[in-house]
């Protein structure tokens, strides 16, 4: 069994991180694309996972949007499906 | 009529001859089915994240054009029979449009052009980058998570 307190602080420290705003509502002017791996980059993680909503602060709707674009991206190789893949070179 | 856009991606030691023969082809395609292309723009040679048929490297061209559907399979099938081409997506951009006023607007709005040279739209990439310095943390956070997700296992 974990201890209790330890479990509560990780919860608090999750939540003071976490964005107040969805970026992509905050500006309306962003777009969310496949091809623009940079913006993208945000919501992965180093294992090239998709990063959570709770986490990442994105809004319900813009968070499918980002999910499909993710997908798109590793597509066209321009994301990695998983670290493992990630290139030496 | 739709909006499609496809992104190819060839093999990097492909000639130039080599990779317009190919964007002929796929404009000669839209052209035959009373499509219209918008703009055409060569991405630039990109590391691949995952190596597809032995290749780390591989160059990326944008196709966007306005056509039936009917069009897409013809054309999709053309490129996977091209073994130049390593890989292609093909998306829908905008249902049911008016081929005319899109153009204007693909060329009002330089959407043809590569989004590195809109620098005069400096102000919004600048928040951008002051928001990632704010959202990293996070980042990390669930890359500790999955590390101990690990040591789980």
């Amino acid at each position: 069994m974990r201890p209790r307190n330890k479990k509560k602080m990780k919860r608090k420290s999750r939540v003071s991180n976490r964005p107040r705003v969805c970026r992509y509502c905050a500006d309306k002017k962003l777009t969310i694309d496949y091809k623009d791996v940079k913006a993208l980059g945000f919501f992965t993680t180093e294992r090239g996972k998709i990063v959570p909503r709770r986490i990442s602060g994105a809004c319900a709707k813009h968070q499918r949007e980002i999910k499909i674009a993710i997908k798109r991206a590793r597509i066209l190789a321009l994301a990695p499906f998983t670290s493992a893949q990630a290139p030496t070179a | 009529m739709h909006e499609y856009e496809i992104v190819f991606i060839t093999q990097p030691e492909l000639s130039d001859s080599q990779l317009t023969e190919i964007t002929k082809r796929v404009d000669g395609m839209i052209d035959q089915h009373e499509g219209r292309t918008f703009f055409t723009r060569s991405m630039g040679k990109k590391q691949l994240a995952y190596p597809i048929q032995k290749q780390t490297k591989g160059v990326y061209t944008l196709v966007d054009f306005a056509a039936q559907g009917g069009c897409i399979a013809k054309i999709e099938r053309s490129l996977r029979l091209d073994e130049n081409v390593l890989r292609f997506l093909t998306v829908v951009r905008n249902k049911d449009i008016d081929v005319e006023a899109r153009a204007t607007e693909v060329i009002a709005r330089g959407e043809d052009r590569p989004p590195e040279s809109a620098v005069e739209v400096a102000p919004p990439a600048v928040e951008a980058e002051t928001k990632t310095t704010v959202t990293s943390p996070p980042a990390e956070a669930t890359a500790g998570d999955t590390e101990t997700e690990e040591v789980k296992k």
